[in-house]
């Protein structure tokens, strides 16, 4: 949940602040100081315009992959990378993991990595809470690349700032991170699931291929001197 | 050497065991088949739908006194523990039983452990599954079993 100041109360405090400008400024410092108290307790930065930003194609600065237990850092990988009492693929002992897990601490700006339309919103879940094996709240951006649409789905957001309609472009605060759904639980470092998919949605890509970090064999960031 | 264990201790935040450990009442359940389920508990009070939607698969809770199992395309992939009926990969590991035996068992965890709600937790070494122990008033009030 945001505060955020109604038409009708930025209207009231203009006028105020027009009519009896003492009177009005004491109203206006006094709300914003309490939107100020209010997003501190919330543990966000009361002014993301000073919170580092990543690079044009990523969701977060420097982007982390997540360990899933056993599998490592591998298991926060895109195919058949965890390990399970199941078959992957034809593979004994495999199952599919179907996105990228960024590491991403609660609370913190979530960004844009394509310039794109939001097409779908989940917002039903309370900050951290959770539901075993379900995505939480999440955030869908359609974009192309060479005239090929996309779908890209940022999964477990404790916050969202758009909403359908929107036009987004790369680097945009679209949310704050989270750990609702199935990531609520302390074993499970805080991330965003990210998942990519054919425009008719029958195909899941391999997100790594659209974010602006790689990485390398062993699944560390290749830092990039991005601007 | 001092600096060294420690490093070692920071490394590793909470034991881990093998799923293989990972007994109730002296049985593996974690990859078993739902035939192995109905043949050693009998067939459950109730069963429930429950959507994997991260795996977009659909499983079943199968409903036991103190007990309910996870169940997809067939397998056990799950379970949560509620009842003392239950004895976890030891003897004195049940649900009631006091927090120090999980300090005997299972120090880092022990000493890693935060609120009741997030409780203790182990790792397993070769799955990507994690044990949770709930606890109130210094005794295990849950037992899980979880996927990543």
């Amino acid at each position: 949940m945001t505060i955020e100041f109604s038409d009708y109360a930025k209207k009231y405090i203009t006028n105020f602040h027009h009519y009896d400008g003492k009177y009005g400024t004491s109203l206006f410092t006094d709300l914003v100081k309490l939107k100020k108290l209010y997003d501190i307790l919330k543990g966000r930065p009361v002014d993301f315009s000073n919170h580092k930003k990543p690079c044009i194609g990523d969701p977060v600065p420097n982007p982390e992959i997540v360990s899933s237990g056993a599998s490592g850092k591998k298991g926060g990988t895109f195919g058949c990378t965890r390990k399970d009492k199941t078959t992957c693929n034809g593979i004994k002992g495999k199952k599919r993991h179907d996105g990228l897990d960024i590491k991403s601490e609660l609370n913190k700006p979530v960004y844009a990595t394509h310039n794109g339309v939001i097409t779908g919103v989940r917002n039903s879940f309370s900050p951290g809470q959770y539901k075993y094996k379900s995505y939480g709240n999440y955030i869908i951006i359609t974009f192309k690349v060479n005239g090929i649409s996309y779908n890209i789905k940022y999964n477990h957001m404790n916050e969202i700032n758009v909403k359908v309609n929107d036009k987004v472009r790369a680097g945009d605060i679209i949310g704050l991170s989270g750990n609702t759904g199935n990531a609520a639980k302390k074993a499970i470092t805080p991330h965003i699931h990210l998942q990519v998919f054919s425009s008719d949605w029958t195909k899941k890509l391999d997100p790594k291929n659209f974010i602006k970090t790689k990485f390398d064999s062993k699944y560390n960031p290749i830092k990039s001197n991005c601007k | 050497m001092l600096l060294f264990v420690n490093c070692l201790v920071i490394a590793q935040v909470n034991n881990s065991i093998s799923s293989s450990l990972l007994t109730i009442n002296g049985k593996k359940y974690i990859g078993e088949s739902e035939s192995y389920l109905i043949k050693s508990l009998g067939k459950p009070s109730s069963k429930e739908n429950y959507f994997f939607e991260m795996d977009d698969q659909h499983a079943v809770k199968y409903k036991y006194n103190g007990i309910v199992f996870y169940v997809v395309e067939g397998i056990i992939n799950s379970f949560e523990i509620t009842s003392n009926s239950f004895k976890f990969i030891n003897p004195d590991i049940k649900i009631g039983s006091s927090l120090n035996v999980l300090k005997k068992h299972y120090p880092l965890s022990f000493n890693n452990r935060s609120t009741r709600q997030e409780g203790i937790i182990l790792t397993l070494t070769d799955i990507d599954k994690f044990v949770v122990f709930e606890w109130n008033y210094w005794r295990i009030s849950k037992i899980y079993v979880l996927d990543f």
